[in-house]
């Protein structure tokens, strides 16, 4: 397992160690508390794109559906449970029914999501037009949760990739999810079903979707539909850190969740390190270029046999 | 004897074409029956009517004497009808227990993984001892030729599922000789009395050795179905409808052994005097690489690709490759035959800096006529092919380019005696054109063709063979 993900380990330390460097006192219950914080939501995300990337689809339009469900978590769900609860499951249904129309008419699911993005915005701004709302305190409470010793966070986290892993690498489904991303023609001829695989794998990325932005509004307590933009492509960069690939078939939950943690540290290291923030995006961009490039560098040092 | 599964004349069409044409078969419990016929003949079409992967146009398919209302691939496996594919069928992510689980989901519960792989070693050692699987290393990580045994093993794995009847195609396509015997010898000698086959293979030899009786096909239909024990080559070659039959061997002739150390004209020659990297290929030489699969032939190949960058030689690149795994390393699936046969050759059909169409076509032509491709026109898909022909268009590309050396990759696996010829025939004509060859090959009758033969083991040159002394005992005495 630590051998398995030792560069998701690496990239996460290259930019912890700065971090900890500048800001000593960050290293504390209460630091680390305030770091992560921000980096559950994205986990969920990325979690959420891994599972599509496990079949060898790619979702854009997560960020999008983490910003409507904040705006639902908001607007609906604060005023009426019920209806807010109809509203979140709607959407894991629609996502089942996309999953199934990408693979029953082969559907390149890049485009199919892009076009889905639009539609999360349109509803989400028509819900809340400008940044506020009123997230239910029972969510807040949730993520402000004062574990002993260690901070919540890191507990949320370590047991999210622990469940992921259970689903992903010992449950007779995550089998078929990893092996329809290897060779689905295998899985056919095994008399399995590819459609239910893609209907149930979509359904999953629809729920931590939906988990992320419930996660989202609970940590930042406000509802905005452009809140979580930037989750579609730091999902993506996440799980691909975390030792996935673009192909399916190869993914790694602990991987994934410090993927998550890399791409969110990198922001605060910045900040730290008093980057103006108009020159912030452009530098997280280049430091995700970095560490990729280091980790394939070291993952490709290794000698290839051929057979 | 009860039969397992009966065919009552079975036609199958594709569009207008006939694939079947009024096919019976009757299959024992318990027998092998061995398919041999070209490329086209309808062996997998055949084939895929008994798997239910598509159902039949006209006739009736019996199993247990019953006859299948919608039948179809989850009806067959119900059934115990399981197929080892010609195209491997797992999923190279997964681990070897992971596969196996896939194809049997009944291995379940607390420590399936610990039984699964007790299974798979029961059953791979029985049949292929010595095949160095780790059940729980990944299939991509295993060779070729073990992915084959374990595909192989996996259909003879019986869990709660049963097992009657299974369909082998081209089983020992990647199998070295070492294990494709070992293969032939379970049919023949320890499988299980209950279990049924059907052994589809080119190698006729095999098909003999190790089934009762043998079904010939052609064009569609069982020409003849023939006892095994008594059934001769030569008249299954006739039935087959090969064109030449008889004197079948090329006529050729080994270049005279040339002392290496005086010749000038080589292509590829050693940097060091090292003993396990000697090889070298002189201009107009078809140099062969024999020895068991997976010992280091396929990596002296690609070295001698990487022409700038080989540690152990000095090479006259850049040199051209010929995949035997034209599917994944060959062909370009969504092109034409034209744009396939042309993508080394850009610098030939060249306008400025665009490619020019007619160029290109005249190109494509003239090969079309030399190698021999039925088409209706080289701007159909390349998939239109059969894969022998696609083999061809390969061939083509890579003799049209200027390279001076030529590397194949047991370039012709899975390819039907004809198209067979044909190759060699067309290695034999690049060759007198002073084109050099080396030649990976896991078939026998190959080494034929080669100027000199060198023997790996354990990623080793462990001899090198020339003139006379190039037999298959000799190889087979250096291999083991």
């Amino acid at each position: 397992m630590l051998k398995k993900n030792i560069l998701p380990w690496c990239s996460i330390l290259l930019v912890l160690i700065p971090i900890a460097i500048l800001r000593p006192r960050v290293m504390s219950y209460a630091g680390l508390q305030l770091l992560l914080n921000m980096a559950m939501p994205l986990t969920l995300a990325t979690i959420a794109q891994m599972f599509a990337m496990a079949i060898g689809e790619t979702d854009f339009s997560i960020g999008n559906l983490v910003g409507l469900v904040t705006c639902i978590a908001g607007v609906i769900l604060s005023k009426n449970e019920f209806l807010g609860t109809v509203a979140l499951l709607s959407l894991v249904l629609i996502y089942m029914f996309v999953g199934a129309m990408i693979y029953l008419k082969k559907l390149p699911s890049i485009i199919v999501t892009i076009g889905l993005s639009f539609v999360w915005t349109g509803i989400a701004t028509t819900l809340q037009p400008a940044p506020g709302g009123n997230i239910p305190a029972f969510i807040v409470n949730m993520f402000e949760w004062k574990t002993p010793f260690v901070p919540f966070p890191i507990i949320f986290m370590s047991a999210l990739a622990l469940i992921v892993y259970l689903i992903v690498f010992r449950s007779n489904f995550g089998i078929l999810i990893r092996g329809v991303g290897g060779n689905p023609k295998a899985i056919l001829q095994a008399g399995h079903s590819c459609f239910k695989v893609y209907v149930f794998v979509f359904g999953l990325v629809g729920l931590f979707s939906i988990l992320s932005g419930l996660a989202l509004a609970g940590v930042t307590t406000s509802a905005d539909a452009n809140m979580a933009r930037n989750y579609t492509l730091f999902s993506v960069a996440g799980v691909v850190i975390g030792g996935g690939s673009f192909s399916g078939g190869k993914v790694s939950s602990l991987g994934a969740v410090l993927g998550a943690c890399t791409m969110t540290l990198v922001g605060t290291l910045l900040t730290f390190m008093k980057i103006r923030p108009d020159w912030q995006i452009g530098a997280q961009g280049f430091i995700i270029l970095v560490v990729l490039l280091i980790s394939r560098l070291l993952k490709n040092s290794g000698k290839i046999n051929y057979v | 004897m009860k039969n397992i599964i009966e065919l009552k004349d079975i036609d199958r069409f594709f569009m207008q074409s006939q694939a079947l044409d009024k096919v019976s078969l009757k299959i024992d419990e318990g027998e092998i029956i061995g398919i041999v016929g070209h490329n086209g003949a309808g062996k997998s079409t055949l084939v895929n009517i008994i798997t239910g992967t598509y159902p039949q146009t006209s006739g009736e398919l019996l199993i247990d004497g019953e006859t299948c209302a919608n039948y179809d691939v989850f009806e067959a496996n119900k059934k115990g009808i399981r197929t080892v594919f010609q195209e491997l069928s797992l999923c190279p992510n997964l681990s070897v227990v992971e596969n196996l689980r896939v194809f049997h989901p009944t291995i379940s519960g607390v420590r399936w993984r610990a039984r699964a792989a007790a299974l798979a070693l029961g059953v791979l050692d029985s049949i292929f001892p010595g095949h160095g699987i780790s059940p729980f290393a990944n299939v991509g990580d295993l060779t070729l030729g073990q992915r084959q045994t374990f595909e192989i093993a996996k259909a003879f794995i019986v869990t709660d599922a049963p097992s009657r009847l299974i369909i082998l195609d081209e089983p020992t396509s990647a199998l070295d000789p070492k294990m494709a015997r070992h293969l032939t010898d379970y049919l023949k000698l320890s499988k299980d009395p209950k279990i049924s086959c059907i052994y589809i293979s080119h190698i006729l030899d095999e098909v003999l050795t190790c089934t009762d009786r043998v079904v010939v096909m052609k064009n569609g239909r069982i020409v003849s179905i023939l006892p095994s024990s008594s059934a001769d080559k030569q008249q299954i070659l006739e039935q087959m409808g090969s064109s030449k039959v008889g004197a079948k061997k090329l006529s050729y002739s080994r270049v005279p052994a040339k002392d290496d150390s005086t010749s000038s004209d080589f292509v590829v020659k050693p940097r060091h005097g090292d003993e396990a990297a000697c090889v070298t290929v002189l201009r107009g030489e078809v140099v062969g690489l024999a020895g068991l699969a997976g010992h280091g032939q396929t990596s002296l190949l690609m070295e001698l690709y990487d022409y700038k960058h080989s540690k152990n030689y000095i090479i006259e690149g850049p040199a051209t490759f010929i995949a035997g795994d034209r599917t994944n390393d060959g062909i370009f699936p969504v092109w034409s035959i034209v744009k396939n046969m042309t993508t080394q050759t850009w610098d030939k059909i060249r306008a400025f800096l665009l490619i020019n169409p007619q160029q290109e076509k005249q190109v494509a032509e003239k090969w079309q006529g030399i190698i021999n491709i039925k088409t209706e026109s080289v701007e159909n898909n390349i998939l239109s092919l059969s894969g022998g022909n696609q083999q061809k268009i390969l061939f083509a590309r890579c003799l049209e380019s200027s390279s001076a050396l030529v590397l194949m990759d047991d370039p012709t696996r899975g390819v039907d005696v004809e198209t067979k010829d044909e190759i060699y025939r067309i290695i034999i004509e690049a060759k007198a054109k002073n084109r050099s060859f080396v030649w990976y090959t896991t078939e026998m009758g190959e080494i034929e063709y080669c100027d000199s033969v060198y023997v790996f083991k354990a990623g080793k040159v462990v001899a090198k063979l020339t003139g006379d002394k190039i037999t298959e005992e000799e190889i087979l005495r250096s291999s083991f």
